[in-house]
């Protein structure tokens, strides 16, 4: 094995602390009606929201696990503690941010980064969002982006006209299971014909031991409006099994424009199961850019339902699987209207027995004429013992469609790292640059200073990945 | 159980009246096997429809009104047929109907020593733990033979005509092919309804079933083309279940048309188990009407520089639908692997549906090639009136484009004249839908 640098090392901390902190309230481990009871009281919430939560919580304990994708036989629902409350409300002053977690997103160079570049950032820690701001110019254009308990309270005839219309409670188990117990996460509104110039960025952390966090984002972007919204998410590397199960709904009203950005890094003791879905209204432009490096198990598949003409869809997902972690990621695009196109580019890399799978959907429905539509998908196995898996499914229904569909697998070619090494590279660092180049279709999508930092993440992954 | 109110079926049923313990234990004393049967019919009952989990959302059996069906079991010997049935060209000729199984060796078949043998009872079917078609064959076949060339090659191809059973019967037949090291020979199957010259019975209920198995052994260097045209009536549910076994170096080449029968659900297994193996398989589905193909290739590439290149190419009219599926495999032992699965698709029909499924499973990072690649797209309207400027119809135009779209697979026929009956059998096919399609539209309109 090649030695880990020292300062590789330090950067990996960088994530993996943790805090002890004295939560104000939290619910016994296990769920059962009276958790969902207990979460709705806390939060003091309209009726129609419990009757919500528990008819999600029945659904929820009547339907079977997926027997398809990754391993979930050791996920043990009954250690899940799931809500663990750290701050008494959501503080709209940086300064007001309780101490101690104001301490982990200052390590983690939240504060720092709006002031450089967001239009806005909100940080949610474990159950709750404690912080969350929009710049002044904005704000006064109507753009909203605060907590969803806040935005569900605050402008309830936005929220209640499209929460749970894209994704409904009865979706899958998972989707069920955050309709009950959900907490926190992002709303966001952006009124027609606003350009929100710069990207709004949530930070997601998990920091108590076997947390669950269920935050549930509701983005709406109204006609003509444009919205760049970037999520990251860390916790530290406890021994036990946490679980990370959101639910992301966003609606791209006619002629909008969205970007939905994601780096996931969660510690690898997470299990990450999300549901992710847009629907891309007439002319509207949808696009999941959506990388997976941490957690045991992902299984996420950003999906975009075409509901009106010409709307487009965009979905680039990148997955590095190491040890021990199971990357079941992939993209649908489902087209419901005429001329509506997609496109979607898949790459995943596989290391130190880490399994990738691809698993992905493209639809074109009976009515949805001169539909276009492409999916690219490659991967990379850099190491006996590591595995890759494509499912691509491709329904057509249209006899005007026109679709492609390719993939390859392969490994990192011996006369590439050779040109390198003769150029002065190490073998692990020409392999490194070669990850790099491979995935760059998603940093190119990124801000610089996000580039850098998946980069790097990237680089990280690499050491030690030869030898 | 009476006809006139069909209970409603799921998608994934198969209501078989004779597959029972009785009738097994009757196959057995017939054609022997008797364990081997218990056990298949163990699996029949135990298994799901689609035991992989990737395709369980695409499974549709409900053409199949096979519940009233009775089973066939034919003689165990095989007839002499008489010289002058064996076609130009061919070395053998080999009939499988409901009436038995006969065959006629030319002299050069008989020169290089091919035999045509009852199959041994007691010849187990790969795969039937794992798969229902499979263990359904396993357990209530009632004709097989066994087709054997332990050296030296045959040029002329060994012509295989299996004809469906009528209404109301199900035949289930196996065909075993063993070719010993270094040897070479060329299979043509002509899968056809039992009745010459009977029209294509679009839109009745299937109440006949043709299931048969294709279990080919090359020995190290053996090299087979097997070509298979399937033009079934639209009234036959036909189930066919392939698998090759691979010794090193061995070479298969195999070309298939599915165009005709109700519900096609078929399943090909390549086991590329010996070093150097190769295959290389060319598929054409044409459907219309209300025709289901439904086809899985699977692909293991165990030995070390083994080649896969597979190619589908469909079109589908009428309110068909097409669903081809591949999982190709490489594991660990499979180094230097280089494989291809292509999964094309033509809709002719607003009402017609392809789904494509290429699947890649890779534990081996040192392969030359694993990729697939699948696309759907419609005739191409620039290529019409390209044509179009050079004086063709509009329908002639439409069926050059079509037939030059399947004519890459079509080609790989080994017999010029199957090749040329192939090709007037799709271009028949292809003006029936065009005629069907306007004539719906004219209505419509």
């Amino acid at each position: 094995m090649t030695v880990v640098k020292p300062n590789v090392q330090d950067e990996r901390e960088q994530y993996a602390f943790h805090d002890d902190i004295t939560y104000l309230r939290e619910t016994k481990a296990g769920l059962t009606e009276a958790t969902v009871r207990e979460i709705s009281a806390t939060k003091d919430e309209p009726a129609w929201m419990l009757e919500y939560r528990l008819r999600a919580y029945k659904h929820f304990e009547g339907r079977a696990m997926p027997h398809w994708g990754g391993d979930l036989t050791k996920l043990d629902f009954s250690k899940i503690v799931y809500y663990r409350k750290p701050s008494e409300r959501e503080e709209k002053s940086w300064d007001d941010v309780p101490d101690q977690i104001k301490k982990t997103f200052e390590r983690l160079g939240i504060p720092e980064a709006e002031r450089k570049f967001l239009s806005g950032v909100g940080a949610q820690y474990d159950s709750e969002v404690v912080y969350h701001s929009v710049r002044e110019d904005l704000e006064k254009l109507g753009v909203v982006f605060m907590g969803t308990d806040q935005g569900m309270k605050e402008y309830p005839e936005v929220f209640k006209k499209y929460f749970g219309t894209v994704i409904p409670a009865e979706d899958n188990k998972f989707a069920a299971l955050n309709s009950a117990v959900w907490s926190g996460g992002s709303f966001v509104y952006v009124p027609k014909g606003v350009d929100v110039p710069l990207p709004l960025q949530a930070y997601f952390r998990i920091n108590g031991q076997n947390t669950g966090q269920f935050e549930r984002t509701l983005i709406v972007v109204d006609e003509g409006a444009s919205l760049h919204y970037i999520e990251g998410c860390t916790a530290p590397n406890w021994a036990t099994d946490s679980l990370h199960v959101a639910v992301v709904e966003v609606i791209a009203l006619p002629g909008a424009k969205v970007r939905y950005t994601t780096i996931q890094n969660w510690s690898n003791d997470v299990y990450n199961l999300v549901t992710k879905r847009a629907h891309a209204h007439a002319g509207a432009t949808v696009e999941w850019i959506d990388a997976n490096t941490g957690a045991q198990l992902t299984m996420k598949y950003p999906g975009i339902y075409l509901l009106g003409e010409k709307a487009h869809a965009e979905i680039v997902s990148v997955a590095v699987a190491s040890k021990g972690q199971h990357q079941d990621t992939g993209a649908k695009a489902v087209h419901l209207a005429p001329n509506s196109t997609s496109r979607i580019v898949g790459k995943s890399v596989s290391k130190d027995g880490g399994v990738s799978t691809y698993r992905g959907t493209v639809k074109v429905a009976p009515g949805a004429t001169g539909v276009t539509t492409s999916v690219r998908c490659d991967a990379l196995i850099l190491d006996e013992g590591s595995r890759s898996e494509t499912y691509p499914y491709i329904d057509i229904q249209e006899d005007d469609t026109s679709m492609s569909h390719e993939a390859t697998v392969g490994r990192v070619s011996d006369d590439q790292i050779f040109y390198l090494m003769s150029r002065g590279m190490t073998e692990n660092e020409a392999t490194n640059l070669i990850v790099q180049g491979f995935l760059e279709v998603f940093t190119k999508e990124l801000p610089m200073e996000y580039a850098l930092e998946f980069n790097r993440l990237i680089r990280l992954e690499m050491e030690g990945a030869l030898g | 159980m009476s006809a006139a109110t069909p209970a409603r079926r799921g998608l994934a049923d198969l209501p078989l009246p004779w597959a029972t313990e009785r009738e097994v234990a009757r196959l057995a004393r017939i054609l022997g096997g008797g364990n081997l049967r218990a056990l298949a019919h163990t699996a029949f009952h135990a298994l799901p429809t689609e035991s992989n989990l990737l395709f369980t959302g695409y499974v549709d059996l409900r053409s199949a009104e096979l519940q009233e069906s009775t089973l066939l079991t034919t003689p165990a010997t095989i007839g002499e047929l008489p010289a002058r049935d064996l076609p130009d060209g061919a070395a053998a000729l080999i009939t499988i109907s409901a009436r038995g199984v006969a065959t006629h060796l030319g002299a050069e078949a008989r020169a290089a020593g091919l035999t045509v043998e009852p199959l041994a009872g007691e010849t187990p079917v790969a795969g039937v733990d794992g798969d229902r078609m499979t263990a359904l064959i396993g357990a209530y076949w009632g004709s097989g033979i066994q087709i054997t060339l332990a050296r030296g090659a045959i040029e002329a191809p060994i012509v295989i005509k299996i004809k469906s059973p009528a209404q109301g019967e199900a035949l289930v037949t196996r065909i075993a092919v063993t070719l010993g090291e270094n040897s070479s020979a060329t299979i043509s199957e002509e899968v056809i309804g039992s009745h010459v010259g009977r029209d294509t019975n679009s839109g009745a209920t299937a109440r006949a079933l043709l299931a048969t198995t294709s279990e080919v052994k090359l020995g190290k260097g053996a090299k087979l083309r097997l070509a298979s045209i399937q033009e079934l009536p639209e009234d036959v549910v036909y189930l066919p279940v392939r698998r090759h076994d691979f010794g090193a170096n061995a070479e298969l080449q195999i070309a298939a048309a599915q165009v005709g029968a109700r519900l096609v659900r078929g399943r090909i297994d390549h086991q590329l188990t010996g070093n150097g193996s190769k295959v290389r398989q060319v598929e054409v589905l044409f459907a219309g009407g209300e025709q289901l193909h439904d086809l899985t290739t699977y692909s293991l590439h165990a030995g070390e520089k083994t080649v896969g290149d597979l190619l589908a190419k469909g079109v589908f009219a009428g309110k068909a639908r097409g669903f081809v599926k591949g999982v190709t495999t490489i594991p660990r032992s499979g180094r230097g692997t280089n494989s291809y699965l292509g999964e094309f698709g033509m809709l002719l029909s607003k009402t017609a549906r392809s789904v494509a499924i290429p699947s890649l499973w890779i534990d081996q990072p040192d392969c030359e090639r694993a990729a697939h690649g699948s696309s759907v797209g419609p005739i191409d309207q620039n290529q019409i009136f390209y044509l179009r400027t050079r004086g063709l119809t509009e329908a002639e135009a439409r069926r050059t484009i079509v037939m030059g779209y399947l004519e890459p697979v079509v080609a790989e026929l080994p017999l010029e004249e199957e090749a040329d009956r192939l090709r007037e059998v799709l271009a028949a096919k292809l003006d029936a839908a065009f005629v069907a399609q306007s004539s719906a539209a004219a209505s419509a309109a």
